[in-house]
């Protein structure tokens, strides 16, 4: 373990009841939460950003379809899409299972970035995923870029839910020095229960004793890890419970990645301060008969995004979320001989939002030009994620990815 | 401090005074190997010599499986054409096979050859690449690899049915290298695109894999810098020929049965075995198993259950014969959703099994486990005859007893003390009026039942 998710955490508890939990708060929360008040602000504004990993390589070229392109349809005789196009201008148009994007397009608040990626492309799913998580084509990093950010942007702030985590494990691009991020799956799953047919007090006894025994003691480095993992998820399933519970969706999400976001709009409803979210879509990796399992899988993150962003807007919290979609490589230009695509190199980035400058951001890469059957990159990925840290999140986007990256106009 | 890896790792253990054949060992030997530990078999293996113990855990009859008449005449039970009836299978085969060591390696090559039921849609063949494992789990690589190039699931999950002469996918080719044999930076480009030609020709015919030498692609390949003619079987040798690959090998082996972080040389003894032993898994198992490294304080407690050791193991230790469906469902919210792994590199586990949700799910788990709420079994264990049976009567003799059942008789004194005093205070609530506390009916509803959750809320409870 490189980056030291071992390490204790090191942010405070003021925005926990510490009165309520003198008794019990384990000795290194304790310390902290009296005797280290954060004494730098955190972030003036309340920003959120919501990032969507879209996992297996996102084939941009029929995400976003060059249809005016003869070079398209012949390296892609039959899996290049030529029905049912979403046109957006006189070269490009979505996949047919857009239509909902779309609409966020026409109304100014998608971004579509074409042609995002880095020097010398890494096919591997893991290397690759491992470079966009980390922000750092030739290192290997253990933490992720959004974990820096929350080190060296929002250290001090009180909050333990300060980014969630969606889904059953944590990608590395949360794993931060400071505290643990927790991921959440549901909030029904996230509480501790114990037996309460006994009366509340054996059962305020039974949650007693459970704090006391993952109390970080002098153990082994497992024993250390888990008490610290298990403390962390209780206090943060105390803030959490805390939540207003009249949240209600105001659109029809779909089931899937729509259920993960219908979950952090309520986080965002219930107003706990939480700066970032992330969640994943898969399903991307699509090396055999591509057509209708892509158009299904865009589908589904089209109308899941949407329906976030019309719940969102009914509660007027859409000018204070942005959401991110990324993947962690395209996909070859021709089509393979199962009618489907092999791991290729740049693809487009989505942003979408209240606040966002809608448009087409970045060039198209040439069909013409090629590198090893691959297009190439034309916006670094790193300046999508600096303009987010600067513009959205502000945050010194120079001291996150550690080298300073061009921003963007289209936040 | 913590402790280090000891000296002359690879020696067999040998029970000393200082170091005895007790409770801890014999229970970290069947988490390991086995699942998890059960009253029987801790008494059984106890009996045993080390050696002996592994012995009789690894040396099982694969064409002797007992638990064929049981499920022939189950027939019908079992539906293999629907993915929860085979996940069901798998589990009660590992809750009731007397063999567990057999359904453990099978879960390791699930994890190793990670295919998903998402994209393999159709049941039977993730039912018969879990067979596939059963059979051949402890073998030789050589055979259980070139029986996976060839895996009809597999030829699904990686596009090797729709690989063909002059139409080569590189699905399984990349795969195969980075995941199963030599790990990332052993291979080139060039090497996934013309390895690829090698694995083609292999179809589909129903439930069956066929070889088409039109489809395939025979002419020369320069793979790893060695041109040839290579076929599925020829590239086979070619891959476990490269020096990565026996490697690749040890440390996955280690990483999984004994420490999360094996040292160097470690990783390089073990491959050596592999390769003295000819690939044979069996032989170097027995050898890992038996070695003074597995049974050191370094190894002991070292890795975090996976969900379904951690469910499993439960079930088991108690005699439940539970309820698959639920087992199936909490594995999968714990995040090991069985044969639906995330991706092709499998679950990462050890530390990325936790987090702040599957923590309050592990201990969540533990409750329904100890107050049987839900309808978790098929036939519920008697925990109130075990206690009665083991003569345990007081708070003390009844915390030891959970004690040794759960946590291998190692909970500290202090801890040990809180327990005791918990069952003591459940009687009432008033210390003027307070019974002393005796085990019966009552006082097991009342507060007995807790013991075993708060046990499984610990941090040593989730180590294996």
């Amino acid at each position: 373990m490189n980056c030291s998710r071992r390490e204790m955490l090191k942010v405070g508890l003021g925005g926990l009841s510490v009165v309520s939990l003198s008794g019990t708060i384990p000795a290194f929360l304790a310390k902290f939460a009296y005797a280290d008040q954060p004494s730098t602000q955190p972030v003036s504004d309340d920003n959120i950003l919501v990032v969507i990993q879209l996992s297996g390589g996102n084939d941009g070229l029929n995400c976003v379809v060059p249809y005016a392109s003869d070079a398209y349809y012949k390296a892609r005789p039959v899996i290049g899409i030529k029905d049912r196009l979403v046109k957006i201008d006189d070269t490009l148009a979505l996949n047919p299972g857009m239509a909902a994007m779309k609409d966020l397009y026409d109304a100014g608040q998608l971004a579509i970035i074409n042609g995002c990626g880095y020097p010398e492309p890494n096919r591997s799913h893991f290397r690759s995923m491992e470079i966009w998580q980390t922000a750092s084509p030739t290192g290997h990093e253990g933490c992720g870029w959004l974990g820096h950010y929350l080190d060296h942007c929002l250290r001090g702030t009180t909050n333990p839910l300060t980014a969630i985590n969606v889904g059953a494990q944590l990608p590395t691009a949360l794993v931060a020095d400071s505290a643990p991020v927790p991921s959440i799956t549901s909030l029904d799953d996230f509480a501790l229960r114990v037996d309460s047919s006994n009366g509340p007090i054996q059962a305020k006894n039974e949650q007693q004793i459970i704090r006391d025994l993952n109390t970080i003691q002098d153990a082994s480095p497992a024993m250390q890890f888990l008490a610290r993992q298990a403390t962390n998820a209780l206090v943060s399933a105390d803030e959490i419970h805390k939540m207003k519970s009249n949240y209600k969706p105001d659109a029809l999400y779909p089931p899937g990645l729509g259920m993960e976001l219908k979950l952090i709009a309520q986080i965002i409803a219930g107003n706990y301060g939480t700066k970032l979210f992330y969640c994943e879509i898969g399903g991307f990796d699509t090396h055999s008969n591509q057509v209708g399992t892509h158009e299904q899988v865009l589908t589904q993150l089209s109308t899941s995004i949407a329906a976030f962003h019309k719940d969102l807007t009914a509660k007027g919290l859409n000018n204070k979320v942005t959401v991110m979609c990324f993947s962690e490589f395209g996909r070859r230009v021709e089509q393979n001989d199962s009618n489907g695509t092999d791991h290729g190199a740049p693809g487009p980035m989505f942003v979408s939002g209240g606040m966002v400058k809608g448009g087409l951001h970045g060039q198209y890469p040439s069909l013409s030009q090629l590198e090893d059957g691959d297009l190439t990159y034309t916006t670094d990925f790193r300046r999508v994620y600096a303009t987010l840290l600067d513009k959205w999140l502000n945050a010194d986007s120079a001291t996150v990815l550690q080298n300073k990256f061009e921003n963007m106009s289209f936040v | 401090m913590a402790p280090q890896p000891p000296d002359r790792p690879f020696d067999p253990f040998v029970p000393s005074d200082d170091e005895p054949w007790d409770r801890p060992r014999i229970h970290h030997l069947l988490r390991r190997a086995a699942i998890g530990p059960t009253p029987e078999q801790f008494a059984a293996l106890s009996n045993l010599s080390p050696g002996q113990a592994v012995d009789s855990l690894l040396d099982y009859d694969v064409a002797q499986d007992p638990f064929n008449d049981l499920l022939t005449r189950m027939e019908g039970f079992f539906n293999f054409n629907r993915i929860e009836d085979v996940q069901g299978w798998f589990f009660f085969r590992m809750l009731g096979s007397p063999r567990r060591a057999q359904e453990r390696m099978a879960l390791f090559w699930h994890n190793h050859f990670a295919t998903s039921a998402s994209k393999v849609d159709r049941p039977k063949l993730m039912h018969n690449q879990i067979e596939l494992f059963r059979q051949k789990g402890l073998g030789s690589f050589r055979d259980l690899l070139l029986a996976v190039a060839r895996d009809p699931a597999m030829l699904v999950w990686l596009d090797g049915q729709a690989s063909k002469k002059g139409h080569a996918n590189e699905n399984f080719s990349r795969e195969s290298m980075e995941l199963f044999t030599l790990g990332i930076g052993n291979y080139t480009e060039q090497d996934v695109q013309e390895l690829a030609r090698a694995f083609t020709g292999w179809q589909l015919q129903g439930d069956q894999a066929v070889f088409n030498p039109k489809l395939w692609d025979d002419g020369e390949k320069t793979i790893f810098n060695t041109p040839g003619k290579y076929d599925s079987q020829s590239a086979v040798d070619l891959m476990l020929a490269q020096p990565a690959a026996p490697k690749h090998l040890a440390e996955k082996l280690l990483k999984e049965f004994v420490h999360p972080e094996p040292t160097q040389d470690h990783i390089d003894y073990v491959a050596g075995q592999l390769l003295a032993n000819n690939w044979q898994i069996k032989p170097v198992m027995k050898q890992i198993f038996t070695s003074r490294l597995f049974y050191s304080e370094w190894a002991y407690r070292s890795r975090i259950k996976s969900p379904v050791e951690l469910v499993a193991g439960a079930i088991i230790g108690l005699g439940g014969k539970a309820n698959t469906d639920f087992i199936t469902q909490t594995t999968a919210r714990m995040g090991q959703k069985i044969l639906f792994p995330p991706n092709v590199k499998g679950w990462d586990g050890g530390e990325a099994w936790i987090n702040a949700n599957t923590v309050l799910v592990r201990f969540n788990f533990g409750l329904v486990l100890a107050t049987q709420q839900q309808n978790i079994y098929a036939e519920r264990p008697d925990v109130e005859a075990m206690l009665h049976g083991q003569g345990a009567t007081t708070a003390p003799q009844v915390v030891d007893f959970f004690d040794a059942m759960l946590l291998d008789g190692r909970l500290p004194d202090d801890e040990n003390a809180k327990f005791v005093q918990f069952l003591e205070n459940s009687t009432t609530t008033s210390a003027q009026t307070r019974p002393a506390f005796v085990l019966n009916h009552g006082t097991y509803y009342k507060s007995v039942r807790d013991v075993m959750q708060l046990m499984m809320a610990t941090p040593e409870y989730q180590l294996a």
